[in-house]
């Protein structure tokens, strides 16, 4: 009990220990919110990334594609633990528009919308709200063929990061596409080949991802097939987007759509298109979407290995700190030690001592990163109307509100991070002292 | 001298005094460095686009509109004082197919690779015509038969995935090799309808050269054909008197001021458009001389926002170092009261044992902000090796020409961050040292010296 009330009393009676709370609390509160922003934009970014593709992805790197898609899709919608299953194409086209004299080559993804959208958040992303079976079809000429527009690519944002547009107004695009033979040679426009083809704009599709809605263009799967191609000869697609039921493991379903693969890709594997098979690939999303989540992850590492090089700063702090106190109780402990008390239980005095400064640093900061965090966007709306500046500025970054929920594991590991270092400050000072003998301690010159 | 011989007395003597130093250079050289390799890169972004495109350019934001009488046009601009040369670019988007399956978006742009080579730094980029002492030439293979082209080292190759580094040997196994691209123009298809259509363009080009500037954009995306070969492909009715273009790149002279001589610019493409090319004001709002610099000047200042948050932050934390140094000063003090004292009873004044405190404070601050530079320049001047030993070690590559543009890290030390830095880092260190130097300076010598 003697232990708790000495260091309470060496915490509140001693004003330099309030300077060490204040550190801690300071660097809490610094690193809590830089981490609850970066963190939040890393989420945010990989769910988004993740609802683009689905759980599991079975691709070609080819854009010739790959056949026997349809008995591959069979045997996956058999399967207990696929929720759906969709075919995707993937193309480039030169897309330019009628009666404008601009040209623009762009990513053409075709989709079947109604397997699409159960696989991935393809609806959710429609600007345009609408039915599985309207997707492509535009509202103004509803017979004709449409396609979604990725919606970056004619749009612009606004301050606040909304696209405010009209897509009621008729636009007719014209998508041409080099049309390859499944030996990927370039297949001649005939009377069974079209390489051009005009849409009108249906929709606008927001997935949240610069990338692909600055540069992609949805039409249907049919479509898509046509103008690369890929109908030719045989049936070809360029990879299958797949969902698992909730619940079940990530590895063991990737693994199990491998397995099934394999087994059709062993039963045409004396067939004239056992090249096409060979560049397939069975990938769950995280591997698949590497490429655009990675650098994000690697931003964040690069952060907390920053805080962690200043957090040594709060470490020196309290090591002075406990130095100082340490320095001005020798006699203190050298009464203690004389008394009996051992060595282990001074060290545990200071350390407890420590504690008490680390938590209530931790809680005084995490105090006010919370209250920080719950107004940030407000401020932000603040400085915006007064002084027109923001974090990010929107009109750029396809950033919504600034992220501001606090995560358990990011709040734990600072308080965990904290608390260590309050501790490992002092201990250094406090083994030294602790180790000293009374009578050195209590002699009158000390 | 007394102030003097303490200080240093101090300075050697104390080891705990080592860790302010130690904590005054981290903050110092870790500021440094974020302000040099963030400002590296806001510099590198803007010389980019000037190293690629000129100085100045005149052209609508997405090259719709064509600018006729060209050379017409560039004998004007080069006659203004300033500008030393000027040239045109054709543009166009398109697909380029490289071989079975092998299809890339790319983006065309014909140029006059005389003038291009004096307005921007092109000839340092191509891979196999650099290094020779006579112009490059489009046709470097002497395959006059056919019409050649360069084409970005990234539109042969992908970087390597671990490493982002090319593979220069097989990426040049496509010079000599054909491509075909595909693109198109979009053109009136009678007076009377007035309807525009678009005709696609096979171009067959058999690359000559590689261009590598090692900004990931241009090398991932750019075509380079002769503006006359391009334009002849892409508009073969057009009978356009002196030639035409989608944009105007102007080079300055080195010795010039921009800003005059960007509006003389301005003055003689108004004039030019309105008189000979009979263009409204409306048309000449879409179409504008700017400097490249200032194309870049949302991006540009965003990063420098970024950039101002981020010192912001380690600033606050940096905080920290002046509580460290106040704490360390504190602590000396309570241990130097009798030397205090001595100093006191021969006559030493309260102004004269603080200035000893602030000394050593500034001394420590000279000393922490020396050591932080030190370690600033070393590690932004070796960032890239050090980025890749990470990379050898975790395997995790930083730095990536995909995603920061790219394909170094930008490694200048920012002689301003330098400055700057360090004048706060003393100023930090001396405040860190008013404290205690208040306190040592009210100690009472009689109630110090006492026998109890």
């Amino acid at each position: 009990m003697f232990n708790i009330i000495l260091a309470l009393r060496y915490f509140l009676k001693r004003p330099i220990s309030w300077l060490a709370t204040f550190a801690v609390a300071i660097s809490v509160f610094v690193v809590l919110v830089v981490m609850t922003v970066m963190n939040g934009l890393v989420v945010e970014y990989t769910a988004k990334n993740h609802r683009l593709v689905g759980d599991c992805i079975v691709h070609s790197e080819s854009l010739v594609g790959f056949p026997y898609y349809q008995e591959f899709l069979i045997e996956l919608r058999n399967q207990e633990f696929v929720e759906e299953a969709s075919p995707v194409i993937k193309s480039f086209a030169l897309m330019s528009q009628e009666n404008y004299s601009w040209n623009e080559g762009v990513n053409l993804v075709g989709i079947v919308p109604q397997t699409h959208g159960k696989v991935t958040g393809f609806f959710d992303s429609l600007y345009r709200k609408t039915e599985a079976a309207q997707v492509f079809s535009a509202y103004y000429n509803p017979l004709s063929s449409g396609c979604v527009r990725g919606i970056a690519m004619m749009n612009r944002r606004n301050s606040q990061g909304e696209y405010d547009h009209d897509i009621l107004q008729p636009m007719k695009l014209i998508f041409t596409c080099f049309p390859l033979s499944y030996k990927g040679t370039l297949l001649k426009a005939g009377r069974d080949v079209v390489s051009s083809k005009s849409f009108y704009v249906a929709n606008d599709s927001d997935s949240g991802v610069a990338k692909i809605d600055g540069t992609t263009i949805y039409v249907s799967l049919e479509n898509a097939q046509k103008l690369s191609g890929m109908d030719s000869t045989i049936a070809r697609i360029s990879a299958v987007y797949i969902k698992f039921v909730d619940g079940e493991g990530l590895k063991y379903a990737v693994d199990e759509v491998a397995k099934i693969w394999e087994e059709i890709s062993n039963k045409h594997s004396n067939g004239k298109f056992v090249a096409l098979l060979n560049n397939v690939k069975v990938e769950d999303w995280k591997t698949y979407r590497r490429e655009s989540i990675a650098p994000m992850e690697k931003e964040q590492t690069m952060l907390t290995a920053l805080f962690l090089l200043i957090g040594l700063v709060t470490v020196f702090v309290v090591f002075v700190v406990f130095f100082m106190i340490v320095n001005h109780k020798l006699k203190d402990i050298g009464i203690f030690r004389s008394f009996g008390i051992s060595a282990f239980q001074i060290n545990r005095l200071f350390l407890l001592s420590a504690t008490i400064i680390g938590f209530v640093g931790t809680a005084v900061g995490v105090f006010c990163a919370l209250i920080f965090l719950s107004k940030m966007n407000a401020l932000e709306g603040v400085l915006f109307d007064k002084f027109g500046w923001q974090l990010w500025d929107r009109t750029i970054y396809n950033i919504g509100e600034i992220p501001d929920q606090l995560r358990s594991e990011v709040l734990c590991s600072v308080i965990v991070c904290s608390l260590a270092a309050s501790v490992i400050g002092a201990l250094l000072p406090v083994f030294r002292a602790s180790r000293r003998k009374p009578v050195e301690l209590l002699q009158v010159n000390e | 001298m007394l102030k003097l011989l303490l200080c240093m007395k101090y300075l050697t003597r104390r080891k705990i005094v080592l860790l302010s130093i130690v904590a005054v250079a981290l903050s110092c050289g870790l500021l440094i460095s974020v302000a040099s390799l963030f400002g590296g890169f806001i510099k590198a972004v803007e010389s980019a686009s000037s190293d690629n495109m000129g100085d100045v350019i005149i052209g609508s934001p997405v090259n719709t509109i064509i600018i006729h009488r060209l050379d017409e046009l560039t004998e004007q601009l080069e006659n203004i004082d300033g500008v030393e040369c000027a040239t045109g670019i054709l543009t166009s988007h398109g697909l380029a197919l490289k071989g079975k399956g092998d299809v890339k978006r790319v983006s065309i742009w014909g140029v006059d690779l005389k003038k291009q080579l004096i307005v921007t730094s092109f000839k340092q980029t191509l891979i196999k015509q650099s290094g020779i002492s006579c112009e490059p030439d489009f046709n470097y293979l002497q395959n006059s038969d056919f019409l050649c082209g360069f084409i970005g080292l990234g539109i042969s190759s992908s970087p390597d995935s671990k490493t982002d580094e090319y593979d220069f040997e097989k990426a040049s196994e496509i010079v000599g090799k054909k491509i075909v691209l595909m693109t198109g123009t979009a053109t009136q298809q009678s007076s009377e309808s007035g309807a525009i259509e678009f005709k696609r363009k096979n171009i067959s080009v058999r690359v000559s050269d590689l261009v590598f500037s090692g900004v990931h954009e241009f090398d991932n995306s750019l075509v380079y054909l002769p503006i006359d070969k391009l334009s002849e492909k892409l508009y073969p009715q057009s009978n356009s008197y002196g030639g035409f273009a989608h944009a105007v790149m102007i080079k300055l002279n080195s010795s010039a001021d921009g800003k005059s001589v960007l509006a003389e610019i301005e003055n003689v493409w108004k004039k030019f458009a309105v008189e000979k090319l009979g263009w409204s004001n409306n048309m000449l709002s879409y179409v504008q001389a700017k400097s490249t610099v200032e194309l870049q000047r949302r991006l540009v200042d965003e990063y420098r926002k970024q950039m101002g948050m981020l010192m912001v932050v380690f600033g606050v934390i940096s905080v920290g170092v002046i509580f460290l140094i106040s704490c360390i000063f504190y602590m000396m003090i309570l241990t130097r009261q009798k030397d205090i004292a001595i100093i006191k009873s021969f006559g030493g004044g309260a102004v004269t044992i603080a200035t000893i405190f602030l000394s050593f404070g500034l001394a420590i601050g000279i000393a922490g902000s020396m050591l932080g530079v030190g370690f600033g320049y070393i590690f932004t001047k070796n960032v890239n090796q050090i980025e890749h030993w990470i990379s050898v070690v975790s395997g995790m590559k930083i730095w990536k020409s995909s995603i920061y543009m790219f394909d170094k890290i930008p490694n200048e030390l920012d002689v301003n961050a330098v400055v700057w830095v360090t004048l706060a880092s003393l100023i930090a260190a001396v405040i860190g040292a008013v404290v205690p130097a208040v306190v040592a300076s009210k100690i009472n010598p009689v109630k110090i010296l006492r026998y109890e």
